[in-house]
């Protein structure tokens, strides 16, 4: 009988603008017990953690200590960015299902302040960062917004996607906030802020089109079904795949360098777990997509085919990513208005809507599609309620 | 489908690793005063920005070609602000001509890859996807596009 992957338990800390003075590395404590004890195990019993590689909170190897973990069968980093978040399910379910660990722990820790001066802060051990420097910045290259900035334009050379779609947008994703009991952003945006011209920053963007910066932790137990004595919290990890997509680069923001669009990291992901799930988007009762601008979003939903090409702007005029709306997206808010997560929140996000215990539940909601972002090597993954 | 008519500037060095091949890139670039691409000595496949090796057949055998003088927006970017905000900045020695446009651009002569390239002036405004540019070199900006007809 093959081993069922699920996700077992979820946890995570208050979300706190930055500069709240919490260290990272305790906050990381409390989100991982915090999720172990979701699942109902002693934290000695994870044997393996995953985390994202720019997560310095603390390291798995200390992680693991700390926990007073039994023993460890893997540490794992994974380099992909916002890419990484469904990447960790992926290689936390790879561990289970192969019998390699039992329970896995998974996380994200992210202190604001911290983070941004890291996005723009050279790093020998990562060579190839430079790349966006070395190449682009003659050229004006300024920061990750660039690069959404130039897939916009792409898109809307296709489509025609206003300025108008991407305000409606970042108000969908603050009214999904507002429904939930903790996120930072949730006061709509006026027409008069947003449409300001000083408020212009790079392509369509404004100062309002990024995402909320916070202070933070989450984390996610992953187990094969029926390892803790809770199986009907357990969430079924049905499908989950990382990709480079074609025209690979060596950095994330070369991707306006590529030429492949509307062919992406993303949509190759896509296909790959739609084909592995046994399921057509339309059987998709939440998305849970990468949300760093209030453009990347909405390109995702396309590329997940959660609509047709060129529908997406109807969907926000429609006011479809409610809960009870006909598409229901980033219902937390998403990292755009909950608090940035690089997307992990995402997952636990997925996993309380299908334990249908979220704050801003989507009715009877059975698969849930988690979304890392289009740039980059990435990661998606198709999550089943448990039918324990 | 790759010229093999592009005008080959030198072999291109990877052996001293992705910093000094990105330094060699400038280099060349601003002697020859054009756009460069890289291209593979063994299979002629062309790639930006250079890599070690070539990444369809493997060959370390490298050169930097011209580009040409042409070419067609892929997509671009305009900046509207000189003001830094937490996640981007401005190079400094573009501020005073804000509003920039950066663009990326696949040429003529080597449709394959796409090149950055800067926009400056009111052209700017007239700027689409699929517009066509010509290639202009500045000491203070380096590659210049520049809207044709």
């Amino acid at each position: 009988m093959p081993r069922l992957a699920v996700i077992a338990g979820i946890g995570e800390t208050a979300i706190t603008p930055p500069g709240s003075g919490r260290p990272s590395d305790t906050m990381t404590l409390e989100s991982a017990r915090a999720a172990c004890l979701d699942a109902g195990i002693e934290p000695s019993r994870i044997d393996a953690i995953v985390k994202y590689t720019y997560d310095g909170s603390l390291s798995g190897m200390a992680l693991a200590a700390t926990l007073g973990c039994a023993e460890v069968n893997a540490l794992v980093e994974i380099p992909m960015g916002g890419g990484s978040s469904a990447a960790l399910v992926d290689i936390a379910r790879m561990l289970v299902e192969s019998g390699r660990a039992q329970a896995v722990l998974c996380f994200r820790t992210l202190a604001g302040d911290e983070w941004l001066k890291q996005m723009i802060t050279a790093d020998p051990l990562r060579p190839y960062y430079l790349d966006g420097s070395n190449y682009l910045r003659e050229s004006g290259w300024t920061g990750y917004l660039h690069s959404f900035a130039a897939l916009y334009a792409e898109y809307e050379s296709r489509h025609h996607l206003s300025r108008e779609a991407l305000f409606r947008s970042a108000n969908a994703l603050r009214a999904n906030a507002a429904k939930n009991k903790v996120a930072i952003a949730t006061t709509p945006l006026s027409r008069d802020e947003y449409f300001d011209e000083s408020a212009r920053t790079v392509g369509p963007f404004t100062r309002f089109d990024e995402y909320a910066v916070a202070d933070l932790s989450c984390a996610a137990v992953v187990t094969a079904h029926g390892f803790t004595d809770r199986p009907d919290r357990e969430v079924r990890i049905i499908a989950s795949a990382q990709s480079h997509g074609p025209s690979a680069k060596t950095w994330f923001d070369l991707r306006p360098l590529t030429n492949t669009y509307p062919e992406s990291p993303s949509s190759w992901v896509a296909r790959k777990i739609y084909a592995e799930a046994k399921i057509e988007p339309r059987q998709v009762d939440v998305a849970l997509m990468y949300d760093c601008t209030s453009f990347t979003v909405l390109d995702l939903v396309e590329t997940y085919q959660l609509c047709e090409p060129g529908g997406v702007a109807e969907l926000l005029a429609d006011d479809a990513f409610r809960a009870d709306g006909t598409r229901p997206v980033n219902t937390h808010g998403g990292d755009f208005a909950a608090g940035y997560s690089a997307g992990f929140r995402h997952v636990l996000e997925a996993t309380r809507q299908l334990r249908w215990e979220a704050d801003n539940q989507v009715p009877d909601a059975e698969f849930a599609v988690v979304a890392a972002p289009q740039i980059g090597p990435t990661s998606g993954a198709v999550l089943q309620r448990s039918a324990g | 489908m790759q010229s093999t008519e592009l005008v080959v500037f030198g072999r291109s060095d990877p052996s001293h690793g992705v910093q000094a091949l990105a330094d060699e890139f400038r280099t060349i670039a601003r002697e020859h005063r054009t756009a460069v691409a890289q291209r593979c000595d063994s299979c002629a496949s062309t790639q930006f920005p250079p890599m070690l090796a070539c990444p369809v057949c493997g060959c370390a055998g490298l050169s930097w070609v011209s580009c040409g003088d042409t070419a067609r927006v892929g997509t671009f970017v305009t900046v509207h602000t000189a003001q830094a905000t937490p996640s981007m900045s401005i190079p400094r020695r573009l501020r005073a001509v804000v509003p920039y446009t950066s663009v990326f651009a696949a040429p003529d002569a080597v449709p394959d890859v796409r090149v950055p390239a800067l926009m400056l002036g009111p052209q700017q405004r007239d700027i689409r996807v699929g517009s066509a540019v010509g290639f202009g070199f500045s000491d203070d900006y380096g590659l210049l596009a520049n809207l044709l007809g």
